[in-house]
């Protein structure tokens, strides 16, 4: 039991921080579905009489070294990182969740079996996990959400095994399962609802996690196609300017970082007003 | 030795109670504390001469490197028979004094230098140089591994016996052009080695570590990923260095590297980043060199695919490249755009020639002519890592797919890991590819050769070309013992290539440097080599 | 209690087999190979194969696997196929540099995260709730910014004062943990330049372990706050300093020591990012190096150390667990 005062402030932290975080998603849901009429220039036109141009004029956040127009690539890639997050924590979820809901329902040994083998994907760096799978399928963003998605999926899976665990012996549950529901219809019709509050939380700060994860590898040049504007690659592309050019590179890593926070900040809302404990 | 084995295993163990920090902190003071007698010390005096580059020697045996930081090493502490002159590619005497060549070419026999040891007192005689040889041509030669890569350019080598201690008898399969066979002989691949050092693989191994030759430096010590150091050698045949030391150190970071030549920390670095130029040549107290060297980056098209089988593509897209452009974004003016496939440090072109420029309309005529429907789609395949020839191939492939959108095609930038990328171009999966050549050999063979011998399919050729014609030419140029018909025998190959485009040439970059200027006679070979036995310093040093 | 760590221990091994399992299937999975790696674009065909075979490449994978697995068990590693250097010696020169950075950076986390996170967490009532929301949103960027961007970041802002940051060549290696060796060289000047090193890369790494002790810390407290015994400490009349040390504190440390002891272990295998923006030659850029060279007992060895570690933590932080709350320490005996 909390004192008014505490409540109050509750409310105020969930209501300012929640919006802020919304504010940004939206904004890039915006910028992602609205990016031909908001980006000044072609994102992918190169301009040698214009190269390496300082933020000014027409082009907002300066040129690179291929006079490409940084704004126009820095709302292009608000397309590309949605579009990476939603696709790795779908593959994350479809790959995570029947995991978790087979392995608490059926317990024993599938359990043991199936959680040693999650085990034995955290204990390998993700990075790693990462490196051989876009040096398997190549570069390209498909890969990329291939790849992140099977680095997340264990964190889904636990989720939903701890769920399944809680759930199992509610009445409910025994109700249904006395009344000859298969395992499947009791896991999707009766188990899976009340354990979507959480996995929702996790998916959110999991998209979040997920522009991070791409970033690094096209950081480590693993990303997307050469050129392509993502926000990473944007980065790698052109450490060797860092120093004298530095709007090169300010621009793509504020944007990956105001996205990642609107993903944190949002999950932390729905976290707390759909778990009553945390807070 | 064993104690800091013992302390790190120590450390090893701490590690797996991880969360006790405490551990950690007592650790170390029960370790023995003898080891650090030498302790801290600073390169201060005038004497040692400090140099950064980006990457660490591979291996320091000379018969089993290959990459250029290695090389880098080993060519200050071995010697071949024969060498490049300091300024040039004129062939001078090494470890040999003379040669003579038998009137068909076959028999060369080489007068070694007289008194000459290595660093560890052997003798270098006739037998170093047999054992040197046989290891390299004899598979089955018992110091032969399967690491010694460069075989090929001594596979005309039939059989080396030593005639006496100081004479050599080089016994050929076919006669080759002098200039050709001794310039492989000046590769690193074909250093000299003591032979008592190299019986079992675990000796090998062990050398590959700490290698003995003849050159004016002996190697002191390697600290993998950090620093090599190499001493003078007091006992050298040739002028004595005037530096003692040589302290090479491994920053892998250009950025890093230059601030520590700007803060006057290093003497001198290598890998200068073209877009540092500028500012490095401002900075007080820096001097930038800057030299032709012979190598060239390229696009290669795979000839075997369709629509670049057909030659008109080829050299429409040829023609729609901005080599100048190229150039000025990517090198920042620091390279040559190409003339031809060799570097003029390796074949003169012929006067008055120049890159072939910019023609749009010819481009698109001869695609028409061809056949080919604009808005046709390639692969056009990025190193993903820098080389030498080429320190931004995704920005150059980002600059040519803009180019080529101009006649109306498309590409698709393709890029993989560096291992996958040339196994996947050797089984010839692109349409065109980024790719580049630094030649160990001055002469157009190691250029000409390597890239359209059908020999060279699945290894060098990654064009996919074949022609009998090209092979029978090649193998003749080998031969030619007159210098001036061999050259108008290459020049003709490089009109003729030219027109048939399996590649195009795009530039041959600049090799770039920057030292402090108390830094006299740091020299940068065309081949590369940077040799440190003339370098001398000038009063204040660094620190 | 001896046996429950004894059986912790071998079920560790299968997980370690398997992690090597998946080093020999990554490697072969996708195409290319070591020989192609080293030779670059000057092989033949017939060197790169040659050298494949000199390394044993072409054997069937479960005897490659065995092979490693074998040797691992003896505590021999192999050399590594581009260096042809025993796999432990080269380990030896990378994990003290991990090591150091990771222990830095959780000199920098620890006590600024659990500070800030007790203040949040401490701080409920306006006007003192602003420096709650202020410090959540904080942590929660902290989490949000990419390390490697923060390293970039920090490098333009802070190199260009410190011209003078010199490389670690007058070093002379003596533990391999730098600060140490600087220390035991007795050199105030070389502490300080080891230091200014170790100070960037360790302030980018501290962040996110720093945002995530913070979160955990005032979740926690929170929580012990709401609690019946606090309140009647509150109402026996203590102060509320007594109160937050003895009381809180100690209650909220459970779950905190957690994500403790997890973050410590993603420190030591995850500075991949880090370690590559600052040319930390530590495990992290080991292990990319072997990776992309598809060094089987390189990228093996770095990746055993990595999944021992991992183990290790979970296996501390289940310890300190059982000695922290005396509720899980009563099961387990009861267990037994």
């Amino acid at each position: 039991m909390a004192t008014a005062g505490t409540r109050t402030g509750r409310r105020w932290r969930v209501g300012g921080q929640t919006a802020l975080g919304l504010l940004i998603v939206l904004a890039l849901f915006v910028a992602a579905v609205f990016a031909p009429a908001i980006a000044p220039h072609d994102p992918y036109a190169t301009r040698p009489d214009h190269a390496l141009q300082a933020p000014g004029g027409s082009f907002w956040f300066g040129t690179d070294a291929l006079g490409q127009d940084i704004a126009s690539r820095v709302v292009y890639g608000a397309r590309i990182s949605l579009w990476i997050a939603l696709g790795a924590v779908g593959l994350a979820c479809v790959l995570g969740i029947p995991v978790g809901a087979v392995a608490g329902y059926a317990g024993g040994r599938i359990d043991t079996l199936l959680m040693r083998a999650a085990d034995m994907l955290m204990a390998l760096p993700s990075i790693v996990l990462a490196l051989t799978i876009t040096a398997a399928l190549g570069r390209g963003l498909i890969n990329v959400v291939i790849a992140v998605g099977i680095a997340e999926s264990p964190r889904f899976a636990r989720q939903m095994r701890a769920a399944v665990l809680e759930l199992r012996e509610r009445d409910f549950v025994l109700a249904a399962r006395a009344l000859g529901a298969s395992p499947p219809a009791i896991l999707w019709r009766h188990i899976l609802p009340g354990a979507l509050g959480p996995l929702i939380v996790i998916a959110t700060l999991g998209l979040g996690t997920a522009v991070l994860d791409a970033a690094g590898l096209g950081f480590l040049g693993l990303g997307a196609e050469p050129g392509t504007p993502e926000w990473g690659t944007m980065l790698s592309d052109n450490v060797a300017y860092l120093r004298d050019y530095p709007w090169i590179c300010l621009y793509p890593g504020l944007a990956i970082a105001a996205t990642v926070l609107g993903f944190n900040l949002l999950g932390d809302g729905l976290r707390a007003a759909l778990d009553p404990r945390s807070g | 030795m064993t104690s800091r084995r013992q302390t790190v295993r120590r450390r090893l163990g701490a590690l797996a109670i991880a969360v006790a920090i405490g551990a950690l902190a007592v650790a170390p003071l029960g370790c023995d504390r003898g080891g650090t007698a030498g302790g801290a010390k600073r390169s201060a005096n005038t004497s040692t001469f400090v140099y950064a580059r980006g990457a660490d020697a591979v291996t320091l045996d000379p018969q089993k490197m290959d990459d250029g930081e290695s090389v880098l090493v080993a060519a200050n502490i071995f010697e071949g028979l024969v060498r490049y002159a300091a300024h040039g590619t004129e062939i001078e005497p090494a470890l040999a004094t003379s040669w003579e060549v038998s009137e068909d070419g076959l028999r060369w026999t080489f007068t070694l230098r007289k008194g000459v040891r290595f660093h560890d007192g052997s003798p270098c005689d006739a037998e170093a140089v047999v054992f040197t040889f046989s290891r390299i041509i004899d598979p089955k030669h018992p110091a032969h591994d399967a690491e010694i890569l460069n075989t090929a350019l001594y596979q005309d080598i039939e059989r080396v016996q030593a005639l006496d201690a100081r004479h050599v008898r080089f016994t050929l399969r076919r006669a080759l052009a002098p200039r050709l066979f001794l310039g492989n002989l000046t590769v690193y691949t074909a250093f000299i080695v003591p032979p008592g050092k190299l019986a079992s693989r675990e000796a090998r191994d062990a050398f590959a570590r700490q290698p003995i030759g003849t050159g004016p430096f002996v190697f002191e010590r390697w600290e993998t990923g950090q620093r090599i150091v190499l001493r003078r050698n007091e006992h050298y045949w040739g002028p004595k260095p005037a530096i003692e030391r040589v302290v090479l150190l491994s920053i892998a970071d250009n950025g890093a590297r230059r601030r520590l030549l700007e803060a006057g920390e290093v003497h001198a670095i290598d890998g200068v980043n073209p877009i540092d130029v500028e500012r490095l040549a401002k900075t007080p107290g820096v001097r930038v060199i800057e030299q032709p060297g012979m190598s060239v980056g390229y696009l290669a098209f795979n000839c075997r695919n369709r629509p670049l089988d057909d030659p008109r593509v080829r050299r429409a897209i040829s023609l729609a490249i901005d080599r100048e452009a190229l150039v000025r974004l990517n090198f920042h003016g620091h390279a040559q755009p190409a003339v031809q496939i060799c570097p003029p440090t390796v074949l003169a072109p012929p006067e008055g020639a120049h890159a072939p420029g910019r023609d749009l309309e010819r481009a698109r005529a001869l695609l028409a002519e061809a056949g080919l429907e604009p808005g046709h789609e390639f692969t056009l395949w990025a190193m993903p890592i820098p080389r030498p020839y080429m320190p931004e191939p995704k920005k150059i492939a980002q600059l040519i797919k803009s180019q080529l959108a101009e006649i109306g095609l498309r590409c698709t930038i393709v890029t993989y890991p560096w291992d996958i990328y040339l196994h996947k171009t050797r089984q010839g999966e692109h349409d065109m590819c980024l790719l580049g050549w630094t030649a160990d050999v001055a002469d157009p063979d190691n250029f000409l050769f390597v890239f359209f011998h059908s020999a060279n399919l699945g290894g060098t050729n990654f064009s996919f070309f074949s022609d009998p014609g090209i092979d029978t030419a090649l193998l003749e140029a080998q031969t030619l013992r007159d210098p001036a018909r061999r050259i108008r025998l290459y020049r003709r190959l490089e009109r003729e290539l030219a027109e048939r485009a399996p590649l195009v040439p795009l530039v041959h970059p600049a090799q770039l440097a920057a030292v402090r200027e108390q830094v006299r006679g740091f020299v940068l070979h065309p081949t590369g080599r940077k040799l440190f036995a003339g370098v001398r310093l000038t009063g204040r040093s660094p620190e | 209690m001896a046996g429950y760590v004894l059986r912790r221990l071998l079920h560790a091994i299968p997980i370690l087999a398997g992690v090597s399992l998946l080093v020999v299937l990554s490697a072969h999975l996708v195409p290319g190979s070591p020989g192609e790696s080293f030779v670059g674009e000057k092989g033949t065909p017939e060197a790169i194969r040659a050298l494949n075979e000199s390394i044993g490449w072409y054997d069937p994978l479960p005897v490659q696997w065995g092979r490693l697995v074998w040797g691992a068990l003896r505590g021999d590693l192999g050399r590594s196929f581009a260096t042809r250097r025993p796999v432990l010696d080269e380990l030896r020169e990378r994990v003290p540099a991990t090591v150091e950075l990771a222990l830095a950076a959780f000199v920098i986390a620890l006590p600024l995260g659990l500070l800030l996170g007790a203040v949040a967490a401490l701080a409920r009532r306006w006007p003192w709730s602003v420096l709650d929301h202020l410090t959540s949103t904080l942590a929660l960027a902290g989490i949000s910014f990419p390390v490697f961007w923060l390293g970039l970041l920090l490098q333009i802002a802070i190199y260009p004062m410190q011209q003078r940051l010199s490389p670690l060549y007058t070093l002379e290696p003596v533990t391999g943990l730098y600060v140490l060796d600087a220390l035991l060289a007795g050199d105030p000047a070389l502490v300080r330049d080891v230091l200014a090193h170790l100070a960037l890369p360790a302030l980018a790494l501290s962040t996110i372990p720093l945002a995530v002790i913070a979160r955990m810390t005032r979740a926690a407290m929170r929580e012990v706050l709401g609690q019946e015994f606090v309140r009647t400490a509150r109402a026996k009349g203590l102060g509320p300093v007594r109160i937050t040390l003895r009381h809180v504190l100690r209650n909220a440390l459970v779950p905190v020591v957690t994500v403790t002891g997890i973050q410590f272990a993603a420190l030591l295998g995850g500075a991949v990012l880090t370690e590559t923006v600052f040319q930390w030659p530590g495990l992290g850029t080991y292990i990319v190096e072997a990776a992309s060279r598809k060094d089987l007992p390189a990228l093996q060895g770095a990746v055993l150390v990595v999944a021992v570690v991992f183990v290790a933590a979970n296996l501390t932080v289940d310890l300190l667990y059982v000695a922290l709350d005396p509720r899980i320490r009563a099961g387990l005996e009861g267990r037994r």
